[in-house]
């Protein structure tokens, strides 16, 4: 509990001030007290620290060579203040007393409140005493259990050789690993103080093939959460199997005739589809900036009956999982839809504050530099009681889209994204290979026409980029049947 | 403005003590603001430098890492670890120093203009906001919305004297409207605009811009899925060019992961109406550098001459391996990369368009293309997009409801017709209409 109970503003920010340096722990909380203190006495509604101190690792391989290393260090703190319906976010890069006193000054100022005068009363902030999740779940020596470099280019070196083994009329090969260890610190005027070690692992292998005139291209990822092994403990040999026969496959593909047919989306990275076109629309940003068609919707039905939807951050292990958000608030399970009824919102302190839908720990922001957001975690249809066979059956004549690549949403709920490893289903059978597909509907419509749900649920790692930045999420599904969807192509 | 002189003496301390010889480094500091007008107000504020090292070790290896601790010792933490990296990286080539890199650059603008007020900021966007709601009744929301003021400094620096640096100014406006008539689709459109300084943003102009594209997404239709003669905006067209950059980048065609070859060089690749340049200078350029990240100075870079391709974009390092002259498009890493700075698309004056684009019964208009990122395949040169846009019949035009354009990018280049008379200045680069033969067009069922 905060012990310090100065009360004037010019004794209580004269104080000298001894954090520990090059680690956050309760030794910053008399200094965050204070500044919080001082923010709430110049009229702010709310203030929010976010400390960052970050340590990232970036490799590539390509061909054989170990072609990019890059560390970066990065230390840095947001400052948000709530005034009325005003916020202001700022960041710095300093995080000395004076350079968040600074900081938050200009906050303050921004908003039209003046940072009080020395004779001022601060009000004391009682914050918590430090929920450290570093400590708790046994992350602090995260970083120092994480491959050496050494170790880290043998392994790229490695992916390399194998898909210069495996995959056929490789005319290049990349290995891109990104290693990202940030230890963050939240404290609050609401009383909030917590601490937590994050650790971000993933890999893309890439190949270009190339045949006479025909050219393929194709990447595959894998990534983990809070485990240090993740690389060496990688399949690569897997990986590139994998990524051989889809690109044998692909390499002489037909472009698919565009036109509207049934398809089956594959398990796993087959989710994109939903959280593009569902989850983004369940995010409390969307329905501050009314760019949701499902704002007023909770309680009814929005999908077929077939689809229940999770959003989480408790899977251990998965790309979007996190122990507390970027606001310190813990991981939640939040049901979106139940049997195609919509149960809730993603909400972060901003989006409740706005739209008073509850905070769900989904807070997140790429890094210091920007303000948290309503954001994804693991996103994804829950499983059906179909077979992936009972499906394609069921399907008849369509598309198969196998391999996914990025999409978005716009602004009018019309959503795309594009298909890189595509197959016609004729006859209920998986058959000729065809690429060039982009998907492109309506959320509303879409999630009507999502028949039939499999029961294999597999998840996937990925990236997804919006109002605060890039945040690791995953995306899944088991195989669904969508009756009717518009297919660019040639 | 950031002192650069006390980084570079810094830095050189710090490298003595660790017995580092070679360095230089690139970087940069930023002050921005920015306003955002949705449910309240939302108000940005940043000030942020970082700062890459790149280091030879006494074997000649060169390592390279990143900080945004300028401090003596994040420095020195810094200067560590990148030496610590120099003898893993195996470069297919060692980089060395720009053989430019001491050449005298354009003198320009090198200070910035004064920043407004953040309460004057916020009336003028919030005034935007209300002129275009109260343009239309169908215009609800204003959902995408941003106004930022923002100086830049860039800077680079070597052990061999080499201390280059340069300050920019920018102001920002954007406006994406959302507009829903009772039992229609929800439309949107919007425009971005960029100025040297708030002062110079045409705010009246740009609403007005944005209400008349609104508007005229109001009365759409479906298109009918086909192939069609397609003419696109210079906006749409650069953002393709973008999106296909790498068939001229030279890195790229070294590594195999271009779209080009070595042999392209002095190949037809466009139309031979067309020219294109790189040209970090152009006084449409609202960031101009006078130096790329090697510290390279920049220069105006002919890319297509009528059509044929007379150069890549290069590092040093590209330069020195393919046997080419520097153009300063450099990027700075522990891979040396290569990037472009403002294309310039020209209509060759030699070549007079095949037919005119109004004489068409029936094309569509192309204004913005979306999900770049989602729909391009960039090395296999294909691309599959969804597009806001109009279909125009017999000179009458209709937004189109919803739709994707497909095609080959070589073949779009080579299928160009004609090109509109009058350039326009975008944020990345300046271009006329382009009038492409045919597409195939994919309109929603």
């Amino acid at each position: 509990m905060g012990a310090f109970t100065v009360s004037q503003s010019g004794q209580a920010l004269s104080q000298r001030f001894h954090p520990t340096v090059g680690g956050f722990d309760e030794s910053w909380q008399p200094m965050l007290s204070v500044l919080l203190g001082a923010g709430r006495a110049a009229g702010a509604d709310i203030v929010e620290f976010f400390l960052e101190r970050r340590n990232s690792l970036s490799c590539a391989a390509e061909n054989g060579r170990v072609s990019s290393i890059e560390p970066s260090l990065v230390v840095g703190a947001g400052i948000r203040v709530f005034l009325g319906a005003k916020d202001c976010f700022v960041s710095t890069n300093d995080l000395s007393f004076l350079g968040l006193r600074n900081a938050l000054e200009k906050a303050l100022s921004i908003l039209g409140c003046s940072f009080p005068s020395p004779q001022s009363f601060l009000p004391e902030i009682n914050l918590e005493p430090l929920r450290d999740y570093g400590g708790r779940n046994k992350k602090n020596a995260l970083f120092q259990e994480c491959s050496p470099l050494p170790e880290v280019c043998s392994l790229l070196l490695k992916s390399n050789e194998l898909l210069k083994k495996k995959v056929s009329h490789l005319e290049s090969a990349t290995a891109n690993y990104s290693r990202v260890w940030q230890e963050v610190l939240v404290a609050a005027s609401d009383g909030v103080f917590a601490r937590d070690v994050r650790l971000h692992d993933t890999i893309s292998n890439g190949v270009v093939c190339v045949d006479g005139a025909h050219r393929t291209s194709f990447a595959e990822r894998d990534g983990g959460t809070s485990n240090p092994s993740f690389l060496r403990a990688l399949d690569f040999d897997s990986m590139a199997v994998s990524m051989g026969e889809s690109a044998g496959r692909m390499l002489r593909a037909e472009f698919v005739s565009s036109g509207t047919y049934p398809i089956v989306m594959a398990a796993s990275f087959g989710g994109v589809i939903f959280h593009e076109a569902c989850g983004h629309l369940l995010e409390t940003t969307q329905i501050e900036r009314k760019t949701t068609p499902f704002a007023e919707s909770k309680g009814k039905m929005i999908a077929h009956p077939s689809v229940t939807a999770w959003d989480e951050g408790l899977s251990q292990g998965y790309f979007g999982s996190i122990d507390m958000d970027d606001e310190g608030m813990p991981a939640q399970r939040t049901l979106l839809i139940e049997n195609g009824v919509l149960r809730n919102f993603l909400s972060d302190r901003g989006g409740s504050l706005k739209t008073g839908h509850p905070r769900t720990g989904s807070g997140r922001r790429q890094n210091y530099t920007f303000a948290a957001a309503s954001r994804m975690r693991n996103t994804y249809i829950g499983a059906g009681e179909h077979t992936a066979d009972d499906i394609f059956a069921a399907t008849g004549n369509g598309i198969y889209c196998k391999r996914m690549g990025g999409g978005s949403v716009g602004s009018t709920g019309e959503f795309n994204f594009g298909v890189t490893e595509a197959y016609l289903i004729e006859n209920g059978k998986v058959t000729k290979p065809l690429k060039g597909a982009t998907l492109i509907g309506t959320a509303k419509d879409i999630l009507q026409r999502i028949s039939m749900c499999s029961n294999d649920l597999a998840l996937s790692p990925g990236f997804c980029g919006s109002v605060s930045g890039t945040v690791f999420t995953t995306v899944g599904q088991p195989h669904i049947k969508v009756d009717m969807i518009t297919v660019g192509g040639r | 403005m950031y002192d650069v002189s006390v980084l570079g003496e810094d830095v050189k301390n710090a490298a003595q003590a660790l017995g580092i010889a070679k360095f230089d480094l690139f970087g940069g500091t930023t002050n921005k603001c920015s306003v955002k007008v949705e449910k309240g107000e939302q108000v940005t504020a940043a000030s942020s430098f970082h700062v890459t090292l790149r280091v030879w070790d006494e074997r000649g290896n060169v390592g390279v890492a990143n900080t945004t601790d300028l401090s003596r010792e994040g420095l020195s933490v810094a200067l560590s670890m990148a030496k610590e990296t120099a003898s893993f990286l195996k470069p297919e080539v060692l980089p060395r120093f720009s053989p430019e890199c001491l050449k005298p650059i354009s003198n320009i603008r090198n200070s910035a203009e004064t920043m407004v007020s953040i309460p004057e900021m916020t009336t003028a966007l919030l005034a935007a906001e209300q002129k275009l709601k109260a343009g239309h009744p169908a215009i609800q929301q204003i959902p995408y919305n941003g106004l930022s003021q923002s100086e830049r400094t860039q800077f680079y620096i070597n052990s061999e004297g080499a201390v280059r640096s340069q300050t920019f100014s920018s102001a920002v406006l954007y406006l994406y409207s959302r507009a829903e008539e009772s039992g229609r689709k929800p439309r949107s459109a919007g425009w971005l605009e960029a100025k040297n300084s708030f002062r110079q943003l045409d705010v009246d102009g740009l609403v007005k811009n944005v209400l008349e594209r609104t508007i005229r997404q109001l009365n759409y239709r479906k298109v009918e899925s086909g192939t069609y003669p397609v003419v696109f905006s210079a906006r749409a067209f650069l953002d393709l060019l973008g999106a296909f950059s790498n068939m001229f980048n030279a890195q790229g065609v070294l590594d195999h992961r271009s779209l080009s070859k070595k042999e392209s060089l002095g190949t037809a690749l466009a139309s031979e109406a067309l020219n294109l340049y790189d040209d970090a200078l152009h006084p449409g350029n609202v960031s101009p550098v006078a130096f790329d990240q090697e510290g390279t100075p920049t220069r105006k870079v002919t890319l297509l001459n009528a059509g044929k391709l007379e150069s890549f974009l290069h590092s040093s390092t590209t330069a020195e391996r393919m046997g080419c002259g520097l153009t300063g498009n450099g990027t700075f890493g522990s891979k040396i990369n290569v990037s472009s700075h403002f294309y310039v698309v020209e209509k060759n004056p030699a070549i007079a368009n095949k037919r005119d684009v109004k004489d068409e019964k029936k094309y569509i208009f192309v204004d913005e293309v979306n999900s770049l990122h989602a729909g391009v395949s960039a090395l296999q040169g294909s691309f599959s997009l969804p597009f806001d846009g109009y279909l125009v019949e017999n000179g009458e035009w209709t937004s189109i409801e919803s739709a994707t354009v497909a095609g080959d990018f070589r073949e779009l280049l080579k299928s160009i017709f004609g090109m509109g008379d009058v350039p326009e200045t975008t944020p990345s680069g300046v271009c006329p209409e382009i009038w492409v033969e045919s597409l195939k067009v994919t309109g929603e069922e």
